[in-house]
């Protein structure tokens, strides 16, 4: 992993951190995103700024520069929203670090790009003479690329006057160099614009918007230059049009990765890289291996078997290898990663992955608080308030083979009122999970002790739903319509960078993921066919 | 506290100027050091430099008896005694713990953001944006592995510390310029053109509130850029580097180069500070679950990597092993900034730099071993003790802290950001939302 792309990781992996039993909310959206009052099923016209993955896909497929040409952009992890997501448009911004980081890739992407041998493969006009005929040939392909949209004549004209400038000063490539520059952080470079055009009583995208939204949307990318064609000649205007693009795009390994970030960021799963256990030396190897293992879970899952909720939540299988395998008390044979079924009753689907139990526990303990309070949160859309001016009591000490961990959360978080209020409602899902130690190994017992995994599950507007153990768990949450509501609704707001509003046609998209006529990878590709999608409102 | 009249600030800025030149400072320089950013006319020619230590400290090692610098970490202090505080007793505010308490460590909020929602400005940017001036960040292996244990935030954004000393020193002491335009005249034209664009764009989406005011941030932004470029066009004269570029050629992200890397971005935060080309800078030494070994060459000796295997060695020797290394990066920082900064002052005759430097480091951390961000008694080696951030400030700040070498204040670690704001003459009130208020124990 380069240096740069492994930065770009960061926010991804900085999803879901937990830090303590405290379930204090951590405020990530503005007022308005929670406040907005759902009218209409199209979103307002916005500007929804690259994120750094993006930005890096983006100048890496233009400039067709590979990781060992060219590190990454410099641009630091993005923003997380409260759902772990980092392309929120509202919380992209420019700020001065961004800006800061935003010239710096530019300046070094430039300085690659006119070196002699990458500038005469980009532009073979520049093998003959750097003129100013060539240099215009430059702004109308990479231009274009960059703007998503061909430049008008005004905008041509400001950066050939920019590169006039400077090659008068310095020389040809110089001035090539810093119009680059100033066309890779151009606002039109570094925001996707969605503000449409007049019609009527709502704003439609321009063909070159909705290019742009499609290309970003199912392959995490800039549109290609095909793509690019297809909006020039208006292709792109008809439903059937935007869903076959959609769908090519999603199939591509660009729009596979595309998927798989969506599910890292709202699982977080990777939050496990880095996590440190006291009953493992050297954990950080067997947390590579569980992250390795869950992405190879949601990729076959998820993409390739096309599964829904239900299959996410009960997949009978994982993917281990034999150093992994080993640790988890696994049987199988040979040593690379393969496809195995889990023992009976050693949990099922996305909640037994070690990686999850793993990232959502402490050192030396598991916590039935923080995987609650991912399930109410993820899988339930639930909130949860601290209450005011209370002073958080602490657990008490560990102590193996005396008390379990159970009984040491239900001694404050049960018995006290005040605690139990708002525990209860997420403490009795991680319950369910204790049999599963906080490195994310099934464990029979505590330390000798009887580990009791009965809990509830805290489904909006209904009785507690008892359950007992993680497959029963499991299969509750898959079988609750919230859960499939929870989960569209989170999906629809990482694929429109915003809070989708669930009317109409949205409720249809979300609806054939609910009574499993599609998939979930089929549902983000049903969402291109909602109004929110090519559609804004005034 | 020693405070200099506005009549007198203006005589102070004419006479550095004259110093600066007798010391055979580049005209140019001088003139930026005579320019140098204050919060007061009248006040000392402050600087702030802030370095995070991962990990905590083991307190049996680390915790001083009578004087600052009496505890087998702190010795490596010993040479600057006088100019040496422990704070004894923060916790990290907002129920921050672990590693992860990194993202909390200059902001206050455990991932960067406020109660009131928004991202919390970190202490350092705070500062800088007061005195008018760039936050730099410079790092130590800064990052490898990403976690929400691997960044410092400022701004609401996560930063990514210039990793090599040898960018670092081109950024805090950029060429001087020559005859005819430079990259950075051109870049100005890049930037004054983005300027135009964004602007362009911000009038063409009248009625849209929400992203014209995204595009007003990003104008400040890039107005911000060229200011700070147009004053790092004033410095014309680069010290001597010696350490930082003996690391032009090393990989700055293997561990095996780690003290030459220390050493070098020391020296380049410490020759930065003192001509001024520099006022604010931050510096990540490792992330927060770093593993680098410390078997690294010219450097403790102790095989093992820093979080996983010594940091968390809950036996003795494996706590004596983690202080060694804590003494060392101590050792380094004396070596490498205070003896330089320990000079005299050149934008403030009679004074050393030190004297008119605040120094804060900083951990996310108690312990180690323990993991515990708040402050309170822990079982380590049998029996209880008093574990607390391990919190030190070295420098004067001008004159704002009082002499006492300990000071023992059971508060939240906001409050000593509070202080180090009000110490930088750019008071706070609150951060994220939250009120602070700085620690009264501290001052002269």
């Amino acid at each position: 992993m380069s240096r740069r792309s492994a930065w770009l990781l960061a926010a991804a992996l900085a999803g879901a951190s937990c830090i303590g039993d405290s379930p204090i909310p951590k405020a990530g959206d503005p007022p308005s995103d929670e406040a907005q009052v759902c009218t209409t099923e199209v979103g307002a016209r916005l500007l929804r700024r690259l994120t750094a993955w993006e930005m890096e896909r983006t100048l890496r497929d233009i400039f067709t520069l590979s990781e060992e040409e060219w590190g990454g952009t410099r641009l630091g992890a993005d923003p997380l929203s409260k759902h772990g997501f980092t392309n929120d448009a509202d919380l992209l911004l420019v700020g001065s670090q961004s800006a800061e980081d935003i010239l710096a890739t530019a300046e070094e992407l430039a300085q690659l790009v006119v070196q002699s041998d990458k500038l005469t493969t980009l532009l073979p006009c520049a093998g003959t003479a750097l003129d100013d005929a060539c240099v215009e040939q430059f702004v109308a392909i990479y231009g274009r690329r960059l703007y998503r949209r061909p430049l008008s004549a005004e905008e041509r004209l400001e950066y050939q006057t920019l590169y006039a400038k400077i090659r008068d000063q310095a020389d040809a490539n110089t001035g090539l160099k810093w119009m680059l520059v100033a066309l890779i952080q151009s606002p039109q470079a570094v925001y996707r614009a969605e503000l449409g055009v007049m019609a009527g009583e709502h704003y439609d995208l321009t063909q070159h918007e909705l290019a742009t939204e499609i290309a970003y949307t199912f392959s995490g990318t800039t549109p290609s230059a095909a793509l690019l064609d297809k909006a020039d000649q208006g292709k792109l205007d008809s439903e059937e049009a935007v869903i076959a693009e959609a769908r090519a795009l999603s199939a591509t390994p660009r729009g596979r990765e595309t998927v798989h970030r969506l599910l890292q960021e709202w699982s977080g799963y990777a939050t496990i890289h880095g996590k440190a256990k006291d009953v493992v030396d050297n954990f950080d190897v067997i947390s590579e291996l569980m992250a390795e293992e869950t992405r190879r879970f949601l990729d076959d899952v998820v993409i390739e078997n096309e599964g829904g909720v239900a299959e996410l939540l009960t997949a009978p299988h994982t993917f281990v290898d034999g150093t992994l395998a080993d640790f988890y008390g696994f049987s199988v044979t040979g040593s690379a990663f393969q496809q195995i079924d889990r023992p009976a009753n050693w949990g099922v689907g996305l909640l037994a992955q070690g990686s999850l139990l793993g990232a959502y526990a402490h050192m030396g303990s598991s916590s039935p608080t923080l995987r609650g309070l991912f399930v109410l949160r993820r899988l339930l859309c639930q909130e949860t308030e601290a209450p005011d001016n209370v002073e958080l009591a602490p657990l008490p000490a560990q102590a193996p083979g005396e008390t379990t961990t159970r009984e040491r959360y239900e001694s404050v978080h049960t018995a006290s009122a005040q605690c139990s209020y708002c525990h209860n409602r997420f403490d009795p899902m991680g319950f369910a999970l204790e049999h599963f130690d906080e490195t994310g190994r099934y464990r029979e017992t505590e330390h000798g002790l009887e580990i009791d995994d009965s809990g509830h599950v805290s489904f909006a507007g209904a009785e507690p739903a008892p359950i007992q153990g993680p497959v029963q768990f499991a299969e509750t949450l898959a079988a609750s319509e919230q859960t499939s509501a929870c989960i569209s609704d989170l999906f629809a707001r990482y694929t429109y960078g915003s809070a989708p509003c669930m009317n109409g046609p949205m409720a249809d998209a979300r609806r054939g993921l609910s009574e499993r006529d599609y998939g979930l990878t089929e549902y983000l590709i049903q969402l291109a066919t909602t109004p929110h999608f090519y559609r804004r409102m005034p | 506290m020693k405070r200099l009249s506005h009549r007198q600030s203006g005589v102070l800025g004419r006479r550095i100027f004259l110093k600066a030149l007798g010391l055979g400072i580049a005209a140019p320089l001088a003139m930026r050091m005579s320019r140098f950013a204050r919060a007061d006319p009248g006040s000392a020619p402050l600087r702030l430099c802030v370095i995070y230590v991962p990990n905590g400290a083991p307190i049996e090692h680390f915790d001083p008896i009578d004087t600052p610098t009496n505890s087998y970490i702190l010795e490596a202090l010993k040479d600057f005694d006088s100019s040496v505080k422990v704070i004894r007793g923060l916790s990290m505010n907002d129920g921050a713990s672990n590693h992860a308490a990194i993202q909390a460590v200059l902001t206050g909020f455990s991932e960067g953001r406020g109660n009131d929602g928004k991202p919390s400005d970190s202490i350092d940017s705070l500062v800088g944006k007061g005195l008018g001036v760039k936050t730099h960040a410079l790092g130590v292996i800064p990052h490898k592995w990403f976690g929400s244990n691997s960044h410092l935030i400022q701004s609401g954004e996560w930063v990514m510390p210039l990793e090599s000393p040898a960018a670092a020193a081109n950024t805090l002491f950029p060429e001087a310029p020559m005859d005819g335009p430079t990259d950075a005249d051109f870049r100005r034209e890049a930037l004054s053109l983005t300027e135009s664009q964004v602007g362009r764009m911000h009038a063409e989406l009248a009625g849209l509130t929400r992203e014209q005011n995204k595009l007003s941030i990003h104008l400040e932004a890039l107005r911000e850029l060229q200011s700070h470029k147009d004053l790092n066009s004033q410095c014309s004269m680069k010290p001597p580097l010696a350490l930082a570029e003996k690391t032009a050629s090393l990989d700055p992200f293997d561990g095996k180069n780690f003290a030459a890397l220390i050493d070098g971005q020391l020296e380049v935060a410490a020759q930065a500070l003192r001509c001024g080309t520099a006022q604010v800078i931050t510096m990540q030494l490792m992330w927060a679950t770093s593993d680098i070994n410390f078997g690294f060459a010219d450097g403790p000796g102790i095989q093992g990597g820093f979080h996983n295997t010594i940091s968390h060695d809950a036996s003795a020797g494996g706590r004596a092993q983690h202080a060694d290394c804590i003494k060392w990066i101590y050792a380094r920082i004396a070596d490498q900034l205070l003896t330089v900064l320990a000079q005299d002052d050149p934008l403030d005759p009679g004074k050393t730099v030190l004297d008119n430097t605040l120094i804060y480091v900083c951990s996310e951390v108690c312990d180690g071993n323990q993991h515990n961000s708040h402050a309170s008694d822990q079982w380590i080696s049998g029996k209880p003790r008093y574990t607390y951030l391990p919190t030190v400030t070295i420098g004067g700040a001008g004159g704002y802290f009082n002499k006492q070498g300990i000071v023992t204040v059971e508060r939240k670690h906001t409050d000593m950001l509070a202080s180090v704001a009000e110490a930088m003459g750019t008071p706070i009130t609150s951060m994220g939302g939250q009120a602070v208020q700085a620690i009264a124990e501290l001052k002269a």
